[in-house]
């Protein structure tokens, strides 16, 4: 029993022992190595700045995309924004006397409105300056020292002003009647013309 | 002009990482080829199958991009081969036919050809043991593994790896006693 319990281990162990002697083809080492080479990618410049030149682009893209689409809704909004300023911030501040001050928008040059534009508007600090000009210190100097004057100035224009805001009556238009002379023809002076009768060239004939 | 320096520079970067990259499979293919070999060849029983399923398991390893992070590289590539190796022999049945390559171990040529029989006939036997009891007989067989690394590769205990390979030489026996018995 003994001896046969014996003869299975050394079997087993034999056959077992053949896992552990298995040996590969010789150059099994070399061909793993090729075969990873082969499936290995190449390395080129180009092939790397690819991926990082594609990225660039497709960056530029979205961000040109994206300033396409704000573009419309962003220009909508300044010119919503240039509405809604009101008309008092756009005339410059007074330093006269209160009841001057509703005679010195007649003097002062009406602000004129501009149309709207795509371009941006400017900052509204530059269109408020904080100091008056020298036109209207010398406006509002002459307003403190010339009172009537001023007062019989802004009448008139204010006069002026009202007359050309009159609307037009239209007037009638004289008009005369048309005479419309028959035509007169008279007859010719001169000789009466007088065709002749076609003749016949005989050399031509011959031809 | 930055962009062309910064390009060469990334140039010599990956081509640097590469050569490291090869330089590591290298050594890892010089270390652990055999082992890996004798693995797959323990479970698919065919030499080209198991060459195969060896340079699969190094490919993937340098595809994963992890040849540097590996804290055990034996561990890990004894199980991607087994892994490969089991794939391969559910997939492909080996035919019962002993390998070429196999070393007889007989002490003399009178015995060979007895001792060769006897040999095919255990490993019929072997091969018709459940793959959960012959692959640990087969792995701990090969003697480069421990049955620690055993139990590691096959993700079980390390005492269901011991008790696998005792169950696994019971049956063997048993199977070996009643095929002399049925010839007696």
């Amino acid at each position: 029993m003994n001896h046969e319990h014996e003869d299975f281990d050394s079997l087993l162990e034999n056959s077992l022992q053949t896992y552990a002697n298995a040996e590969p083809r010789p150059g099994l080492q070399e061909r793993i190595l090729a075969r990873t080479v082969a499936q290995q990618p190449a390395l080129s410049p180009h092939r790397r700045a690819t991926p990082n030149l594609w990225g660039w682009l497709a960056a530029g893209a979205c961000a040109a995309l994206v300033a396409v689409a704000v573009y419309p809704h962003f220009n909508r909004a300044i010119r919503i924004s240039a509405r809604r300023q009101p008309s008092s911030i756009s005339s410059p501040p007074l330093t006269s006397p209160a009841p001057m001050a509703s005679v010195i928008p007649a003097l002062t040059p009406a602000p004129t409105q501009k149309p709207p534009s795509h371009r941006p508007a400017p900052p509204r600090a530059k269109a408020l300056p904080t100091q008056p000009t020298s036109q209207e210190k010398l406006l509002a100097e002459f307003l403190s020292t010339h009172q009537k004057e001023a007062l019989l100035l802004a009448s008139a224009q204010a006069h002026e002003q009202a007359s050309l805001d009159q609307p037009v009556a239209p007037k009638p238009i004289a008009s005369t009647p048309i005479e419309i002379r028959p035509i007169q023809i008279s007859s010719i002076p001169g000789r009466p013309i007088v065709i002749d009768p076609i003749q016949k060239d005989s050399t031509q004939v011959d031809r | 002009m930055s962009r062309a320096a910064d390009l060469r520079q990334a140039q010599q970067n990956a081509q640097t990482t590469a050569d490291l990259s090869q330089a590591k499979l290298t050594e890892l293919v010089q270390q652990h080829s055999r082992l890996l070999y004798r693995i797959a060849f323990a479970i698919l029983r065919n030499p080209s199958d198991a060459e195969d399923a060896v340079q699969e398991t190094f490919l993937q390893l340098h595809n994963s991009g992890r040849l540097h992070q590996l804290e055990d590289p034996k561990s890990y590539l004894a199980r991607i081969v087994w892994r490969n190796a089991v794939r391969r022999s559910s997939s492909r049945r080996q035919s019962q036919d002993l390998p070429e390559n196999l070393e007889s171990t007989s002490p003399s040529p009178e015995t060979s050809a007895m001792h060769q029989q006897m040999e095919s006939k255990m490993h019929s036997l072997i091969d018709q043991l459940p793959e959960k009891l012959r692959h640990p007989l087969a792995l701990s067989a090969l003697g480069d593994l421990s049955q620690v690394e055993i139990a590691k590769m096959l993700n079980l205990p390390e005492g269901t790896i011991r008790r696998r390979i005792h169950t696994a030489r019971q049956q063997l026996r048993k199977q070996w006693e009643k095929r002399k018995g049925g010839k007696a």
